[in-house]
C-alpha cells in the first residue's frame, strides 16, 4: 500500500472535502487547517494499515474525525450560547451600550476588505447554534420556516437564534470595527 | 374590542428589547400591521433602535459579502500543508 500512497494527491483530491469537515466541526479556519495537516500526516503514518476496503476520502475523514474530537478536548472550544452574553438590554429594557451611527450608505464599507475580515472574524465567535441558522437565512437564502423544518425548532425559536446571532454581530462589529473609527 | 385595546397598548408601551426583536424578526417574516405601527412610532423616538434598523441592514449586506460555506483551503495553505508533509515523508 505504502508505495500507492501519495499524500500530495489526497491533499489535491480530498483537501476542500477535509477542510470543510473540519471548519464546520471547529468554526476556526486555522484550526480548521491544521486539522487537515495533522489528518494527512497521520494519514501518511498509517498508510499501511489502509486496507482499500473503503474510499480513500471516507478512510480519510474517519482520521479527521478522531484529530476533531482530540481537538476539542485539548482547546477550548467555540464558545456556546451560555458563554456569550446575551444581556443587551437593561433593567428598563433600554440598549446596554448606545448604538453609534453606522454609515447611511455602506456601499463603500462592503467593497473594503478589510471590514468584510472582521465581519468573518465576528461571525465565527458567534456559537455555533446561532451561527448556523444565520448563515442559513443571511448567505443561503433560505426561507425561515424551511429552516425550522430542517433544523426542527419553533418559529419563535428560531426568531430568537436569529435575533441573537444579529446582535452579537452588531456588539463585536461595534466594538471591532466601529469603536476604532478614529484608527482607520 | 378586547383585542383592538391589547393592540393599542402593545404600540403605545413597547420598549427596545421588544422593538429591536421585531425589527430583527422583519427580515425573516412579514409583520402584522399593528407591529409595524409599533415599532415605526417606537422609532421616532428611539435614536438607538433607529441605528438599530440600519445596523441590521449592513449585518446582512456584509453576511452577503463575507466568506460563504463552502470553504476551500487557499493557495497559501496548500503550499505550507505540501511543504510539511514532503518533510514528513522523508522523516518515514
Amino acid at each position: 500500500m505504502l508505495l500507492r500512497c501519495s499524500p500530495e494527491s489526497w491533499l489535491d483530491n480530498h483537501g476542500d472535502a477535509l477542510y470543510r469537515v473540519a471548519c464546520r466541526s471547529v468554526g476556526d479556519k486555522d484550526l480548521a487547517e491544521d486539522l487537515v495537516q495533522e489528518t494527512l500526516i497521520s494519514a501518511l503514518r498509517s498508510a499501511d494499515e489502509y486496507r482499500g476496503d473503503c474510499e480513500e476520502r471516507t478512510w480519510l475523514i474517519g482520521i479527521l474525525k478522531r484529530r476533531i474530537v482530540d481537538s476539542f478536548r485539548k482547546k477550548a472550544r467555540r464558545p456556546q450560547e451560555s458563554d456569550v452574553d446575551l444581556r443587551f438590554f437593561d433593567e428598563d429594557l433600554n440598549w446596554r451600550s448606545p448604538n453609534s451611527s453606522w454609515p447611511d450608505s455602506p456601499e463603500e464599507l462592503l467593497e473594503n476588505a478589510e471590514f468584510i475580515a472582521c465581519f468573518e472574524s465576528c461571525l465565527e465567535k458567534v456559537p455555533e447554534s446561532l451561527a448556523e441558522p444565520f448563515r442559513l437565512r443571511e448567505q443561503s437564502g433560505v426561507e425561515a420556516e424551511d429552516i425550522c423544518s430542517r433544523m426542527e425548532i419553533s418559529t419563535t425559536n428560531l426568531s430568537t437564534r436569529l435575533y441573537r446571532a444579529r446582535m452579537l454581530l452588531r456588539k463585536c462589529l461595534e466594538a471591532n470595527w466601529f469603536d476604532q473609527g478614529e484608527k482607520r | 374590542m378586547k383585542e383592538l385595546m391589547r393592540q393599542i397598548w402593545f404600540v403605545l408601551t413597547i420598549r427596545c428589547d421588544a422593538a429591536s426583536l421585531l425589527l430583527s424578526d422583519e427580515l425573516d417574516r412579514p409583520l402584522t400591521r399593528c407591529e409595524k405601527l409599533a415599532i415605526r412610532l417606537h422609532e421616532i423616538s428611539c435614536r438607538n433602535c433607529h441605528r438599530f434598523r440600519k445596523q441590521l441592514a449592513l449585518i446582512q449586506a456584509a453576511a452577503l459579502e463575507a466568506e460563504t460555506e463552502p470553504a476551500t483551503l487557499s493557495e497559501a495553505s496548500r503550499t505550507r500543508i505540501r511543504e510539511n508533509l514532503k518533510k514528513e515523508k522523508k522523516n518515514l
